[in-house]
């Protein structure tokens, strides 16, 4: 047990933390416009895996790390419009479509990967690198932990204020926040609720495809079962941060750092089966979705925007 | 004068929804400057005009104009943009937004950066023009009712509006803010801008309302009348169609022995704030206590500790029996009918047919029920015998709940629990939102079993149905009984008073120091 408390250990494990918080806070933050607009998108599982395989074949025809980001956006914008078609313009049972949707997409991935690479086992490809910041990355323990990582940690802990300015300073995240809690009234100010909602369906699946693409550069191969539900975790997320984009990242950070702690108990030999410990982050996120419920944001109730899941009807 | 354009002219309007014809033809003008009442019972098709005036609905057929110049609207923005601005029943307000954010939403201006802090002072402004007050940094769901119809106004007049449509805007007012509303509406008149005003309540379309228009069935029955001259019985009758009684006669009967006691109790409402604060009362067997209060004054609550909904402290019994936090079946059993202010999700089940929703309470008895099964035909056999009774306006015991008016509904509740023959009868809001016939057969109902022996609990905010129904009323203020009068003593300014929190000895030792 005492090598758990070394000062390497800890900052390892604490820089873990954060690798692994990565793709489930940019999907989070996402997920708090389209929930916020008063849509549950449960495809988001599936719209990660589609990011992480297109970003994974993309990077294997071009090497090209910009080219992969776009192209993984380009994806997760089109998966958008298609859950938002069903969603909002069909007015479709938000949660049936969207777990069909991320069902869907593990078949359709592992077919396209067979499809396009022949069934070979490829090797493990061009991985994202750390980007350590010059200067910060030098500060003892915290440089090790925030300031050497991927741009995509570093993109994600930016994007979290920016989420938060957009939703709660600007016209737009007015509107957004308006549409999910009482559509109607936003209606008669003339504020369009299907234009609010595709562009918060956009918005989220967007930032899920960029969460997925984390996945297949940072292991640098893509498989089918690779996210282990890491989509619901950000849906759960989104409701122990109440809807709000700060308290998002605090939940982000808790689950990659018991992530991180379950991983690394596994390789220190502890008697506990593996499988128990491989639990343990889930575990978590449902104790503490039983608690967030104290802590109310401006959302209106516990359950989320009041128009939550509710389609539109004039 | 023959210069001046109306501000808005609507010729043969014809809105056609599938299956329904809610307006048939209608001619409607405004008069700029005028406050123009628009008269009709529920589902005359007042609202579904204005609502085609305010761009939410497209007329099938007609010809909008407005200030002299015709219009077609296809959304709410083309009609904000020509200066109409709509409040409407259900206030259109984001309730965990603030005031000044619920007024910004949707407008070009702030374009993308919203500094409140400057649209915080810019609003204050505009509330000293008109003299509309509110704090502006309050979330809507902290405001009263009041308060939020101030935001509602202030939001049209920010928009530049000058014709204003108000859709009842006095059924959720106590009668102070009734007359404070009704002092902004002549001043906003006073400052250039052209009302109409909603309404089926006649006495406050007299007071306030130069001409009146009179929906019926969706079509016109008088077409802009000056309002002198015309008597109230003369406008219910163009409303209605037919003769209205005004008064229910209600027999002097003496109460009999106390049926509910309610002691010190106190309780929590849904946001876990104090709703209940020490609520004591009696009700007498054959006796009507009404609630007066302004809506959210902790009347919902008490009904629901009565009748086992709501966990509570205190003691609340019927004929001597413990109810208080004890499962709604043992209210059933001590013999308490609740017609709950929520017709349709709370008193009725709307994807339910008739005969499932009167047999809710009965199908534990034989004959219907033996307690596994239920007897389908002993079911409809009862529900047509309710039917009939109650006189329930339906094709069949098959029709479906939600098919139903709101004044058949109401008669379905009704015959459901007073079937059982209760000891006390619990009314929240009974006559709600029902026409004015509706209204009638509801509250003889309510009599009936006030004659039977039954004990009543009347909670409404129609003080003009409080005061003729009731023998004794309750006035309920912030979670408290602020005094209970014997209501054929009762004066209407005395119990607008208490509504608004002073307490009956102090009003009484204020008269006595003025005498």
């Amino acid at each position: 047990m005492d090598q758990m408390l070394t000062l390497t250990f800890m900052t390892a494990m604490l820089a873990a933390a954060f690798r692994f918080a990565t793709p489930i806070l940019l999907a989070a933050l996402g997920e708090i416009f389209t929930e916020r607009s008063g849509i549950l998108n449960l495809g988001i599982e599936g719209v990660m895996l589609g990011g992480a395989f297109v970003g994974f074949y993309v990077m294997y025809v071009s090497g090209n790390m910009w080219l992969t980001f776009l192209a993984a956006i380009f994806a997760g914008l089109c998966m958008g419009g298609v859950l938002g078609f069903f969603y909002i313009t069909l007015r479709a049972n938000q949660v049936v479509v969207g777990i069909l949707f991320s069902l869907m997409m593990v078949g359709l991935t592992s077919f396209l990967y067979r499809l396009l690479f022949h069934e070979t086992m490829l090797g493990k490809q061009e991985r994202l690198t750390q980007l350590p910041i010059p200067g910060l990355s030098q500060i003892p323990f915290l440089g090790e932990i925030l300031f050497t990582q991927s741009p995509l940690t570093y993109l994600a802990l930016l994007l979290a204020p920016v989420a938060h300015f957009l939703l709660y300073r600007t016209e737009f995240g007015l509107s957004v926040r308006a549409v999910g809690e009482h559509p109607r009234a936003a209606d008669t100010l003339g504020v369009s609720v299907t234009r609010l909602r595709y562009l918060s369906v956009l918005i989220g699946c967007g930032a899920a495809a960029v969460g997925g693409v984390f996945f297949s550069l940072h292991f640098g191969q893509f498989l089918d079962e690779m996210l282990l539900g890491r989509g619901y975790i950000a849906v759960a997320i989104v409701i122990f941060g109440q809807w709000r984009p700060g308290r998002a990242l605090l939940g982000a950070i808790i689950f990659g750092l018991v992530d991180a702690f379950a991983l690394r108990l596994q390789a220190l030999s502890i008697t506990v089966p593996f499988q128990f410990l491989l639990m343990l982050p889930y575990v978590l996120t449902i104790l503490a979705l039983l608690i967030s419920v104290r802590f109310r944001g401006d959302v209106g109730s516990p359950s989320g925007p009041h128009a939550l899941m509710a389609p539109y009807e004039r | 004068m023959s210069d001046t354009p109306y501000a808005v002219e609507m010729k043969e309007i014809v809105i056609r929804f599938p299956g329904v014809l809610a307006n048939d033809h209608v001619n409607f003008t405004l008069k700029q400057g005028e406050i123009h009442a628009l008269l009709g019972e529920n589902g005359a098709g007042k609202s579904t005009l204005m609502n085609a005036l305010a761009g939410l609905y497209r007329p099938t057929s007609g010809v909008i104009k407005v200030m002299g110049e015709a219009v077609q609207f296809h959304s709410p923005k083309d009609a904000i943009a020509k200066g109409i601005g709509m409040v409407h029943q259900h206030f259109m307000l984001v309730p965990t937004q603030t005031a000044t954010e619920n007024i910004l939403l949707g407008l070009p201006e702030p374009r993308f950066h919203v500094d409140l802090k400057r649209f915080d002072e810019q609003i204050l402004a505009l509330q000293q023009q008109y003299g509309l007050f509110v704090d502006v940094k309050s979330k809507i769901w902290q405001l009263s009712v009041g308060e939020q119809q101030r935001v509602e106004i202030l939001k049209t007049l920010y928009r530049g509006a000058d014709i204003l449509i108000l859709d009842e805007p006095t059924a959720v007012l106590a009668p102070q803010e009734i007359d404070e509303l009704m002092a902004t509406l002549r001043s906003l008149v006073a400052q250039g801008k052209s009302i109409i005003f909603i309404s089926h309540k006649l006495h406050e379309v007299e007071k306030v309302a130069d001409r009146i228009t009179v929906l019926r069935k969706g079509k016109v029955t008088a077409e802009g009348l000056p309002i002198q001259g015309l008597g109230k019985q003369q406008l219910a009758q163009m409303m209605v169609g037919r003769d209205v009684i005004f008064r229910v006669e209600k027999e002097a009967q003496p109460a009999g022995d106390v049926v509910l006691a309610v002691r010190d109790v106190q309780a929590l409402n849904k946001k876990g704030t104090p709703a209940l604060r020490g609520v004591s009362l009696d009700v007498r067997s054959g006796e009507i206590l009404g609630i007066a209060g302004v809506a959210g004054n902790g009347q919902s609550e008490l009904a629901e500790c009565i009748t086992g909904l709501r966990p509570c402290s205190g003691s609340i019994r019927i004929d001597g029996v413990e109810l208080a936090n004890a499962p709604p079946m043992r209210a059933i059993k001590a013999g308490v009918a609740h017609v709950p202010e929520d017709r349709t999700h709370v008193g009725s089940a709307p994807n339910l047919s008739i005969t499932d929703n009167t047999i809710m309470k009965q199908y534990r008895e034989a004959p219907i029920g033996n307690g596994v099964t239920i007897n389908r035909g002993h079911a409809r056999a009862f529900a047509g015998r309710l039917k009939e009774a109650y006189d329930i306006l339906a094709p069949s015991v098959r029709t479906l709940a939600r098919k139903l008016s709101g004044g058949n509904l109401q008669k379905v509740i009704l015959a459901r629990e007073i079937s059982g023959q209760p000891r006390m009868l619990v009314a929240v809001q009974p006559t709600r939102g029902l026409d004015v016939g509706a209204i009638e057969s509801i509250q003889r109902l309510l009599l009936q079993q006030r004659a039977a022996g039954a004990a009543v609990l009347l909670i409404s905010e129609e003080l003009e149905e409080l005061f003729s129904l009731s023998d004794r009323i309750a006035v309920i203020f912030a979670g408290q009984i602020m005094g209970i009068v014997e209501a054929a003593a009762a004066d209407i300014a005395t119990i607008g008073l208490m509504m608004t929190g002073t307490r009956l000895e102090e009003i009484r030792q204020e008269k006595e120091a003025a005498t």
